[in-house]
């Protein structure tokens, strides 16, 4: 049923379809400039060295030699990010500071959205690509809504893979590992001739054993499976004219998950996801459009412990979107992007109450958008964005007598987004950087009514609530790039006050809402304000053709600030305002420092990283009374030994956390990571 | 003082002018992937003139030394066609026209190019500002495309949106 709704919306795609800019050719602008390029920062092409935000692009080889099996280790290497490991393959994963729940980090792949809007998060298991068939991986910090809509509030992932159509790249790899890690990878590219058209397949399979935690429950343990995943995809782009081309991708990803949820509560889950793309370009005398079109089909079936009893609960939500951009150049000064979109999110409703099933909850979003990067002479810039979102929420699932809303209660929104960045570069060697941006975060769908559960001790129920409106963050940034000819090398200095408004919580540090009739729900609320200073400083070097160093150091504050206890919250609780100091400042590291170093022989190379992150002391969960966890200070570090065993077969050899048995980095007293070793063999081909 | 006049612009123009690198094997890569992003031409090889004032006699010769058997890069493969200085009957047939050394103050060389739709290109990025070429471009230390947009449209030639967007126009 799933799939035969994803063809048809495929086929409702092509026909709706008219005519966006043709795909990047990132291989050859990348020869061509010597250095990555992207459109992720502002939509239009970009050498790396122009972009007028804070993004740092992994290339491909910085990924292989890393030996990292999965994106969460890549991103460890980037500062400004804080990973918190949770499991073999789950981490919640933050940029500068307050790591709540992956839920202010949007992650994409070829732009194709990976969000989970329903419970407004990442899972970052479930993100369906290996590690060898990425490209790049662009890390864009700062609020950037303007460009990516909802939920890019602290910053943007964006994961490029090769190109079928320009890269003939295929590759199969194999990683055998302690705590039975077993793991098969592949893709192979099949090209239509003279540059026509390539389509490329990929598998993988993956399984372990869990993470060994101390203390678990039998029904605990219960519902946490070994992590299993199966996930193949299949993308095409084909050339039809010289400035038409047309192309898909396709993923499916069925495999386990732990996910920390916005209640609070860590569940194990098994996912089981779709996802459709298809895009349309055209480079026209009135400019290169682009047309895309996207539907994920997340499903997860969640296995979760309370009441000592093992629950298994379905949730079901589909994400269906279309955008339409033209990118042109009236002058030699300025670049122009003007984009317009529609999305539509829903769940059926979930919570394990009676009300399951009855209907969907979600909003349509309507955006418009637009960009001019103004060249104002050769070493200054201003690049302007703006984005308009005008978001219309619903609910047709059953009422209730203990719900504090009704379907009548859900309206609309509109939400500005902006981002300003002035660069002043006085040749190409360095840029200095100052930027403003304003981003929101949508209330998920769960927080929007989607999920409600039955309540106890004196509340009757516990959920969303319509009566939410987005979270708003602004960031001020100062930032400095140099290329250090003496070192072969590169500095980036930046310092930002990131303000986060109208921040939503739920469960504990929600609202209770008395009805009418006297039951009192308790459900999500806009709680206040928090401040996040942070510095940030990499440099790096290649000192010689043989040996690469970088040293990272991030600090990152965060400071409450007007939060007041919601009505309902401070008669639950006395020691609310302790408790939201300690939730939004006690969760992550405030100094992290990373310093890696990679030697490169004839044949072999030796990566090494090092790690160290203050230890923290936060809330387990907001769901429930304070119970404050302490992660001591961490030091981590990681090796990789690789050796090419021929032009095009590698043997690597891969130790992660190396110097402790187990390590804890969350606020959960189920979560710790092991020490971790694993052999990969890989063939390109 | 007419003479007087004459002498110190010269010198002037003579302090003012940058020193004029010699072109390198890198410098004709990037030509090459230029021409690859070039719209119009089909097929992989590309003819490039090469003209050349009387001072820079030996350095074209290199150039065309280096393209000896036709040099690769990126979608195109490139191969030279020896002008008789800035003698524009050798154009013909040619996709684009290197300027080395003064050829680029040929008003009738750069005319004859715009005319025939030749993307004419200098390893002196200044040369775009002046409108003296459509393409200057620089190989170190870093990548510098600079592109002259009235001289490209005035030849009718395209580039690929995308290369348009990351190099610097005027």
């Amino acid at each position: 049923m799933k799939r035969t709704s994803l063809f048809a919306t495929a086929a409702l795609i092509a026909l709706a379809a008219t005519t966006h800019a043709q795909e990047l050719n990132y291989a050859e602008y990348e020869m061509l400039f010597g250095e990555p390029v992207t459109t992720g920062a502002t939509g239009t092409p970009q050498r790396a060295s122009d972009v007028p935000i804070n993004m740092s692009i992994i290339t491909a080889d910085d990924i292989r030699r890393s030996g990292a099996r999965d994106i969460i280790e890549v991103l460890r290497r980037q500062v400004g990010l804080d990973v918190q490991r949770t499991g073999q393959t789950a981490a919640a994963i933050s940029m500068r500071g307050m790591n709540i729940d992956s839920g202010r980090l949007r992650v994409l792949i070829n732009g194709r959205d990976t969000f989970r809007n329903y419970e407004g998060l990442t899972i970052w298991s479930a993100i369906p690509v290996s590690m060898e068939e990425i490209r790049q991986i662009e890390v864009v910090r700062g609020p950037s809504t303007a460009l990516y809509g909802a939920n890019a509030v602290t910053g943007v992932i964006n994961i490029i893979t090769y190109n079928p159509l320009y890269e003939d790249h295929s590759n199969v790899s194999a990683r055998v590992g302690l705590d039975d890690h077993y793991e098969l990878t592949g893709h192979k590219t099949f090209q239509l001739p003279d540059q026509r058209g390539g389509v490329r397949v990929s598998y993988g399979h993956g399984s372990f054993d869990r993470f060994d935690v101390e203390d678990l429950t039998v029904e605990q343990l219960l519902i946490r499976p070994a992590p299993e995943y199966t996930r193949y995809g299949i993308d095409g782009l084909f050339q039809f004219t010289d400035s038409i081309q047309a192309g898909f991708e396709f993923t499916q990803f069925e495999g386990d998950a732990r996910v920390t949820t916005a209640f609070g509560s860590t569940s194990d889950s098994q996912i089981d996801d779709q996802s459709l793309k298809f895009v349309l370009s055209a480079n026209t005398s009135w400019g290169s459009w682009r047309f895309q079109a996207h539907r994920n089909e997340q499903s997860e079936e969640r296995l979760r412990f309370a009441r000592n009893t093992v629950l298994g609960e379905s949730v079901d939500a589909t994400s269906t979107a279309f955008s339409l951009s033209n990118v042109f150049k009236p002058s030699a000064a300025f670049d122009v992007r003007l984009a317009a979109g529609y999305q539509d999110d829903s769940a059926v409703q979930f919570g394990g109450t009676d009300l399951d099933g009855t209907g969907d909850v979600g909003y349509t979003t309507v955006y418009l958008s637009g960009l001019v990067d103004w060249s104002i002479n050769r070493q200054v810039r201003l690049a302007t964005s703006l984005r308009l979102d005008q978001l219309d929420t619903f609910r047709d699932a059953a009422e209730a007598d203990f719900l504090a809303f009704g379907n009548d209660d859900y309206g609309d929104y509109s939400v500005l987004s902006a981002n300003v960045g002035l660069t002043w570069s006085t040749d190409r060697s360095g840029q200095f950087r100052a930027t403003y941006a304003r981003g929101f975060n949508a209330p998920s769908i769960f927080r929007i009514g989607g999920e409600i559960q039955e309540g106890s001790r004196g509340i009757d129920g516990v959920g969303g609530s319509p009566i939410t409106t987005p979270e708003i963050s602004q960031q001020f940034e100062l930032g400095w790039e140099r290329e250090l000819p003496r070192l072969n090398g590169r500095l980036d200095v930046a310092l930002y006050h990131r303000i986060d408004d109208d921040i939503l919580r739920d469960g504990y540090l929600g609202a209770a809402y008395p009805t009418d009739t006297g039951v009192v729900y308790l459900g999500s609320a806009n709680i206040g304000e928090a401040e996040t200073t942070g510095f940030e400083l990499s440099l790096e070097a290649q000192m010689s053709e043989r040996f690469a160093w970088g040293i990272q150091y991030a600090y990152a504050n965060t400071d409450t600030v007007d939060v007041s206890a919601p009505n309902g919250s401070a008669g639950l609780a006395a020691d609310f305002g302790s408790y939201v100091d300690n939730f939004f400042d006690g969760r992550s590291s405030e100094h992290i420092a990373t310093a890696t170093g990679r030697w490169t022989g004839e044949h072999y190379w030796i990566d090494v990283l090092y790690q160290y992150k203050s230890g923290f002391t936060g809330p387990r969960s907001p769901s429930s009374r304070p119970d404050l966890v302490t992660v001591s200070d961490l030091n981590l570090v990681n090796l990789t030994l690789g050796y090419e065993l021929t032009d095009s077969l590698d043997f690597i050899l891969t130790g992660e956390g190396l110097l402790e048995d187990q390590r804890q980095e969350v606020v959960s007293a189920t979560s710790q990571a092991d020490r971790r070793a694993w052999a990969r063999l890989s063939w390109d081909f | 003082m007419i003479k007087k006049l004459i002498t110190a612009s010269i010198l002037g123009a003579c302090l003012l002018a940058p020193a004029q690198a010699q072109t390198t094997e890198r410098d004709l890569e990037v030509i090459g992937r230029v021409l690859g992003f070039l719209q119009g031409p089909s097929g992989s090889d590309r003819t490039v003139a090469i003209a050349y004032g009387p001072e820079a006699q030996a350095e074209a010769q290199a150039i065309v030394e280096m393209m000896a058997g036709g040099l690769s890069t990126g979608r195109v493969t490139m191969v030279s066609q020896l002008l008789d200085g800035t003698d524009t009957s050798g154009l013909a047939g040619a996709h684009a026209v290197v300027l080395v050394g003064s050829a680029i103050n040929d008003a009738t060389l750069r005319q004859a190019a715009s005319d025939q739709g030749i993307l004419s290109v200098s390893t002196q990025t200044d040369c775009a500002d002046a409108a003296t070429c459509m393409l200057g471009i620089a190989s170190s230390p870093s990548i510098r495309i600079v592109v002259n947009r009235s001289n490209l449209q005035q030849a009718g030639l395209r580039f690929d949106p995308a290369f348009v967007l990351m190099v610097e126009e005027v």
